[in-house]
């Protein structure tokens, strides 16, 4: 009797690429940035061995605190928010707007909304940068048109507005996103189930939440694991809007290990954050796949 | 289900193939020249990057047996990334790089650059201390020591004012602080923009610091610049917390726009330039922008009253210790510091170093040279905010932004002088 590993051996040929590239690209890349962590380097020369001087100070660094806050926050906006309206949009363009108007006007809305997500990320940080200008921006020139002069705040140029206006744009990147694979989810449902529930008297949002939303807890899971991921890691759109400013308003903590890799070029203290943000990044996804797991979404 | 059949397989082998191969044709093709890498940020519409580019078009014309590649970098990719890049296989062979203890000082500390005095004596550069000061490091720290880099052209920070305006409200150009906010007050209550400022961007850390050294005097700036003497303190500095308060002064009386933290640099000076304001604060790198984008109106230009004006020898030029080509790098650095380029950069509308006064006649060259020339001779010339330690002109800006919305120059004191204090070199 063959085993397994017998019946499964010539296959494993196929991994070879994927561990290798693996293994160089990120497992080598991370050891190396675990190493420098216990470093003193400027990005040149030797680096100084200093133990875990790096994470004692990290510990006390009351802005790597609030980047991680932060982080929390684009969690909201960036995962949390746009599953939730991307879920009621999906279903608005899948059951009404595609039975009522046609295939033509959901597709090209689908597109529509998805556009965000094709845009290149520097682009979308100089048109939303524009938009959000306090004095000649669209957004206030809009809200003191329609006699809202209140609500015209400064919106990246004060710490109390900046995070909730980066929010904002990130909710309008990320919802095509959640949108173009929740549909793609509700295509695959099998349409007995809506017609049973119909004719037993549901209503529409009955039928959504009971029989719709369960059946695409595979897509849900998927669209929240990813996006949290993304929000965790976030980068560009703080670079590219705020450098983390004003002050330390959206300062989160990859801007923050970037930081201090190119800037200060205190690399290990930069290769500190960056651990510590791969960490937690891992445990976080390894729990929400376990909770994936436990709903009985992956099989 | 198999997800690439036999076919495909064989397919995608002969595309790989494919590549390799016409890569390597691609890389082997010219290997009879070879490659010389140049790299600079000065745009191509400033005075700088213009000349550089002729220069380097005669360089190329004298060496047909290189392949010159020239590449426009960012002044921001250069200062964040730059040790990194020289440190790397990709280095080019001469480069614009940042003066300062935090970007020229650290690369030259790692052995990156390489030593120009042999060339310097070779082509007899001669260059005064003043202009090469900016270019020695000594453990890393500006000032003395071997040349690593040559500046070839200056800058300054000084006011962009709008003549009409001025003239219409009879304003005089201010000579003093006072005068300074006399003149603001007559413009603000004639309902002109008194001053532009990107609140959001740059010229947060440009402002504080020219205000801070317009009351500071050379032996401060060595302290704070080039560690010479008694630590400043950059916590309780009374130079850089009188800036920050008056800046916040300014702002609360109305000099700026409203919202000022959230305006960028580009959209301010273009306020400017469209004639909405009666000054801003600028530096002699919006001189080519001003000259083709103010039309309504003329223009002149001013230093900031007090004692010292922020500005230096501009950026230098070196030659990485990864060059392939020292000899040939140091040809061309000869090339731009002669009397041809000079005179050139200095008819483009650039501010040169080493050129003849009576061969510029470009009235927009007299007009930022004038200013700059006062500044040179009265040894004012103040360097720039994010020299001393590496970080801190991120940290400036993003606190700068921050005092402008939040008006608590005590938290502003205390995250940017706590960086500084942390970051200075330890006796």
């Amino acid at each position: 009797m063959s085993t397994k590993f017998e019946q499964t051996r010539q296959y494993y040929w196929f991994a070879v690429p994927g561990v290798l590239t693996f293994a160089t690209l990120v497992g080598g890349s991370f050891a190396y940035n675990i190493y420098l962590s216990f470093n003193e380097w400027q990005g040149i020369g030797k680096p100084e061995w200093i133990g875990l001087a790096n994470y004692e100070r990290l510990i006390q660094d009351r802005v790597f605190w609030i980047s991680f806050l932060h982080a929390f926050e684009f969690i909201l906006a960036m995962s949390i928010i746009p599953t939730a309206l991307g879920l009621i949009i999906a279903a608005l363009i899948y059951d009404f707007i595609a039975k009522h108007f046609g295939n033509a006007v959901s597709t090209f809305l689908r597109i529509s909304l998805y556009v965000p997500q094709i845009i290149a990320l520097p682009v979308v940080g100089i048109l939303w940068a524009w938009m959000l200008s306090p004095n000649v921006g669209v957004i206030n020139t809009i809200l003191r048109n329609i006699g809202l002069d209140k609500f015209a705040l400064n919106w990246l140029g004060q710490s109390s507005t900046a995070m909730f206006a980066l929010s904002i744009m990130m909710i309008w990147i990320q919802i095509g996103y959640t949108i173009v694979i929740l549909i793609s989810g509700m295509s695959r449902l099998d349409p007995y189930l809506d017609e049973a529930a119909q004719l037993d008297g549901a209503t529409w949002f009955e039928r959504f939440r009971i029989v719709t939303i369960p059946q695409l807890y595979p897509e849900i899971s998927v669209v929240l694991l990813t996006t949290t991921v993304a929000a965790l890691k976030v980068f560009g759109p703080v670079y590219v809007m705020t450098n983390g400013g004003p002050g330390d308003a959206t300062q989160v903590p990859a801007y923050f290990s970037y930081f201090h890799f190119f800037s200060t070029l205190k690399v290990g203290y930069g290769a500190s954050v960056a651990t510590v943000l791969a960490m937690i990044l891992t445990v976080l996804a390894i729990g929400l796949l376990k909770f994936q797991r436990k709903m009985g979404v992956l099989r | 289900m198999k997800i690439v059949n036999k076919k495909g397989v064989r397919i995608l082998a002969v595309v790989i193939a494919a590549g390799f191969f016409t890569s390597s044709t691609i890389a082997s093709a010219p290997a009879a020249k070879k490659d010389f890498n140049v790299w600079w940020y000065s745009k191509d519409n400033t005075p700088t990057g213009q000349t550089w580019a002729v220069a380097l078009k005669e360089f190329k014309k004298a060496h047909p047996e290189l392949n010159v590649k020239f590449q426009l970098k960012t002044f921001e990719g250069m200062n964040n990334a730059g040790a990194q890049i020289l440190n790397s296989n990709a280095a080019p062979d001469v480069t614009e790089y940042n003066k300062g203890n935090g970007t020229a000082g650290l690369a030259s500390k790692g052995g990156l650059l390489t030593d120009l005095t042999p060339y310097s004596k070779k082509y007899k550069w001669n260059l005064p201390s003043s202009v090469s000061l900016y270019g020695q490091y000594d453990k890393g720290l500006m000032g003395t020591g071997k040349l690593y880099g040559v500046p070839s052209y200056g800058e300054y920070v000084s006011v962009f004012y709008n003549k009409d305006i001025f003239a219409k409200n009879n304003v005089k150009i201010p000579t003093t602080m006072a005068e300074m906010e006399a003149a603001m007050a007559t413009f603000k209550a004639a309902g002109v923009i008194p001053m532009e400022m990107g609140g959001a961007g740059y010229q947060t850390v440009h402002n504080v610091y020219a205000l801070a050294v317009s009351r500071a005097n050379q032996t401060w700036i060595n302290s704070f610049q080039l560690f010479k003497g008694k630590a400043v303190d950059a916590t309780t500095d009374a130079n850089i917390k009188w800036a920050a308060q008056t800046l916040l002064k300014w702002k609360n009386a109305g000099y700026f726009q409203p919202n000022v933290s959230g305006v960028s640099p580009d959209d301010a000076i273009a306020e400017f330039q469209a004639g909405k304001a009666a000054m801003v604060i600028g530096g002699s790198w919006l001189d080519g922008s001003m000259q083709t984008k103010v039309s309504t109106f003329s223009y002149g230009k001013f230093l900031l009253p007090g004692t010292l004006t922020v500005g230096s020898a501009g950026n230098l030029l070196v030659i990485p210790s990864r060059s392939k080509n020292k000899d040939l790098a140091a040809e061309f650095i000869n090339l731009v510091l002669s009397k041809k380029y000079q005179n050139y950069l200095g008819n483009a509308g650039g501010l040169p170093l080493f050129a003849d006064a009576e061969s510029i006649a470009n009235p927009a060259s007299i007009l930022t040279s004038t200013p700059f020339g006062v500044a040179v001779k009265k040894n004012a010339l103040a360097m720039y905010p994010d020299w001393p330690v590496p970080g801190y002109y991120d940290i400036l800006l993003a606190n700068g932004t921050a005092l402008l919305s939040s008006g608590d120059v005590d938290a502003y004191m205390k995250a940017t002088g706590g960086f500084y204090n942390d970051g200075r070199p330890k006796a």
